[in-house]
């Protein structure tokens, strides 16, 4: 199960390759439109063909059997081996980027693909061999999520996560380990923005405008570290 | 004759360097007034407050013994200030005539700019089709359009900013002529450069600028190039001498019949180039930009993805087809003529930038892993021996200067040991101090017995350079000639694309 989403997830992220390299597009738009693309179809599957015919007319699939669910770490909360696989992907692609010949390949094709011609990398390669790496650790935090704490599928299995991913790498400085320590911030904001709601009444979506503001006083910071305001 | 201009104790603060720092000097009215010095000197950033792009922080500047206020282009065109930039601000996809009604501010019927613009079109022997689009004009073409619409404004001062650079021998000395008659009508000329010869040519009157300060004003007449640039430097730049070779006939590089079919209307297609390099000899390839330089690069480098027909033969093997990393372990090395993102990577550190060229090497990387040790020492060489000014061999390349970072790729690639070192435009806008050390490296490159080809549109670093020298014009090359006692004239010829 793991290793099907890995490759749903690789094979998704393949379409954006494939338009890059033989079209040119962004892959920015490309992924941003396919993610909603995705959601309409985990939409139509909850609804339709994998509806869990116990479900009341809500829009959800038949739990999990228990095979189908990750072990917990601690009995009694809800911490699954996914963390131990996220840790070590972030081990990894530290070493990847830092020490390997491959890793420098991507990052010089990251900062300009002229540079990697004249360095005589094969960009459109290495293009595909990303999104589909990259694609395969989606699919495996996909795949992580809804057999681990969730144990079925339904409409809004992601509050945000993906987007979420987005604060959390700028967050982690683009650093590996970085990443490590900034998803457990973010990760509080989570926990912490159902609480409020819980005890304070305070609603939820506060969290969301927190990671906002993080994100966006970060990148204020670092544009403000570069340049200089000058009124006239 | 009175002042038209006067600098007084102009001052102009950048954040951690004074561009420039008390200048003072006056420019006569009717007189070719130059402003000489190097890159960076301040040539620019005084040019700008005159013209209204930026402001000076202290100081004040009389036109005609009148304190002004200059705060946009538009006080500058008022009071008769106009300026020819250097990187040409015209529409590509408009006409001559649609780009000269853009440039005046005030209100003329189109009958009337006309009249005016044939009259100055007649006056000064301009020879413009109006209706042409800029994109098929030449650089000269274009650089004409941009004078006749800044003389369409009536001005009484005209700023060239380095006019020359794009030039042919021909174009200037035409340039040169009109800019004469221009004068002996009533206007002023200030001229920015830093070549030395076209300045004791063409000006009553030199400032140099150096590191932001004035070092003083003098008359033309009574200077010498030397002269000129010891003080534009403040030391005499040590004389090059070249070997000449060569021994051997055998070429080690050869281009037999180079042609390519591109269907881009934007890019010159490359007509039956041959050329051949022997060893230890160094070949130039002079021509004005945009006739085809950046496609032979891209064909030599294997950046292009179009195909070609024709050889390309080095050590008797045919590299036409091969990938730019197999032809860097045949240890032939490039610079391109674009530093930041193209041969070095601005975000990244030198000692990663070095990998950039040098991942072929098994010192470097094995089996997928790098060896930042060796990597370190192969940098620190560099900085060592090639002068390079950097805080660290992990500072950020984007964080060195022009003329550091090309000392240290084309040391990073002279240390490589190639056999044969290609370099596009090799010192391109960096400082003269850099620029006479890289010079004087790849000479003595040339006299290990390695083989150097430099395509570069400035003519007199080639001859300087060069023992053979060809010209590209519209995608096809000339036969070469030897640089020794070379005739300008015929060079020149050449470079108009008088050659079959």
């Amino acid at each position: 199960m793991i290793l099907f989403g890995g490759i749903g997830g690789a094979l998704w992220g393949l379409i954006p390759a494939i338009l890059k390299t033989k079209f040119n597009t962004n892959e920015i738009l490309t992924s941003l439109m396919l993610t909603y693309i995705a959601i309409l179809i985990l939409d139509y599957l909850v609804v339709g063909p994998w509806k869990d015919p116990a479900s009341y007319g809500l829009p959800k699939s038949r739990p999990f059997p228990e095979s189908g669910r990750l072990p917990v770490l601690i009995d009694g909360l809800r911490a699954h081996i996914g963390v131990y696989f996220s840790i070590l992907i972030a081990i990894i692609s530290y070493y990847v980027f830092n020490k390997t010949l491959f890793g420098y390949k991507l990052k010089v094709t990251g900062y300009s693909s002229k540079a990697s011609k004249y360095a005589g990398f094969k960009s459109n390669q290495l293009i595909i061999f990303t999104f589909l790496i990259s694609g395969a650790c989606a699919g495996l935090a996909g795949i992580f999520e809804v057999s681990g704490p969730i144990g079925l599928l339904y409409r809004d299995i992601s509050p945000n996560y993906g987007f979420t991913a987005i604060i959390v790498a700028f967050l982690g400085r683009l650093n590996p380990i970085g990443i490590i320590l900034s998803s457990l911030i973010i990760a509080l904001t989570y926990l912490g923005a159902e609480d409020a709601q819980l005890f304070l009444k305070i609603p939820s979506s506060v969290g969301f405008v927190f990671q906002g503001l993080v994100l966006f006083f970060l990148l204020g910071a670092d544009f403000l570290n570069k340049y200089k305001v000058i009124i006239k | 004759m009175s002042n038209i201009i006067e600098f007084q104790n102009i001052s102009k603060f950048y954040p951690g360097v004074i561009a420039n720092d008390d200048i003072s000097f006056s420019i006569k009215q009717q007189s070719i007034h130059a402003i000489l010095g190097e890159n960076g000197a301040g040539k620019s950033t005084l040019v700008k407050i005159l013209y209204g792009h930026s402001f000076h922080d202290s100081g004040q500047i009389l036109i005609n013994s009148r304190q002004v206020k200059i705060k946009n282009p538009f006080d500058a065109k008022k009071l008769g200030i106009n300026m020819v930039f250097q990187h040409f601000s015209l529409f590509e996809s408009l006409s001559v005539y649609e780009n000269l009604i853009l440039g005046i501010d005030e209100n003329l019927s189109f009958k009337k700019l006309k009249e005016n613009t044939i009259e100055i079109c007649n006056k000064y022997g301009f020879n413009l089709n109006l209706d042409s689009p800029i994109s098929s004009l030449s650089v000269g073409e274009r650089q004409t359009v941009e004078i006749v619409r800044a003389l369409l404004n009536n001005p009484k001062i005209l700023i060239l900013d380095e006019p020359t650079s794009v030039l042919t021998p021909f174009e200037i000395e035409r340039l040169f002529n009109i800019i004469k008659k221009l004068v002996k009508d009533g206007l002023t000329v200030l001229f920015i450069s830093h070549k030395l010869e076209e300045i004791i040519n063409l000006t009553n009157y030199v400032t140099i600028l150096r590191s932001g300060k004035v070092i003083g004003t003098y008359e033309t007449h009574k200077e010498s190039p030397e002269s000129l640039g010891l003080k534009m430097l403040g030391y005499e730049v040590p004389a090059l001498n070249k070997k000449q070779v060569i021994n051997s006939d055998k070429s080690i590089f050869e281009i037999k019949n180079l042609s390519t079919n591109y269907s881009d209307p934007f890019s010159v297609n490359l007509k039956d180039i041959n050329l051949q390099i022997k060893k230890g000899e160094i070949m130039g390839i002079a021509g004005v930009a945009g006739n085809g330089q950046n496609e032979l690069m891209d064909i030599l480098t294997n950046e292009s993805d179009e195909n070609f027909q024709g050889e390309i033969i080095f050590k008797n093997i045919n590299i036409s087809k091969l990938s730019t990393f197999e032809k860097r372990k045949l240890s032939i090395s490039f610079v391109t003529e674009q530093r930041l993102g193209h041969s070095a990577v601005p975000e990244m550190t030198l000692e990663e930038n070095v990998l950039l060229s040098l991942n072929y090497k098994s010192d470097f990387s094995k089996n997928d892993l790098i060896n930042f040790d060796n990597i370190s020492d192969y940098t620190k060489k560099i900085i060592k021996e090639f002068n390079v000014s950097a805080p660290s061999s992990i500072s950020k390349a984007g964080e060195l200067s022009g003329g550091n970072l090309q000392k240290f790729i084309i040391g990073r690639e002279i240390l490589s040991n190639p056999d044969l070192l290609i370099l596009s435009q090799p010192t391109w806008g960096i400082d003269v101090g850099s620029e006479s050390f890289i010079r004087k490296s790849l000479l003595e490159l040339s006299e290990k017995g390695i083989s150097i080809l430099i395509i570069s549109h400035d003519i007199e670093e080639l001859i300087e350079l060069c023992h053979q020298i060809s010209v590209i014009y519209q995608g096809k090359l000339s036969k070469s000639l030897t640089t020794e006692n070379v005739d300008m004239t015929q060079l020149g010829k050449y470079m108009g694309g008088l050659f079959d």
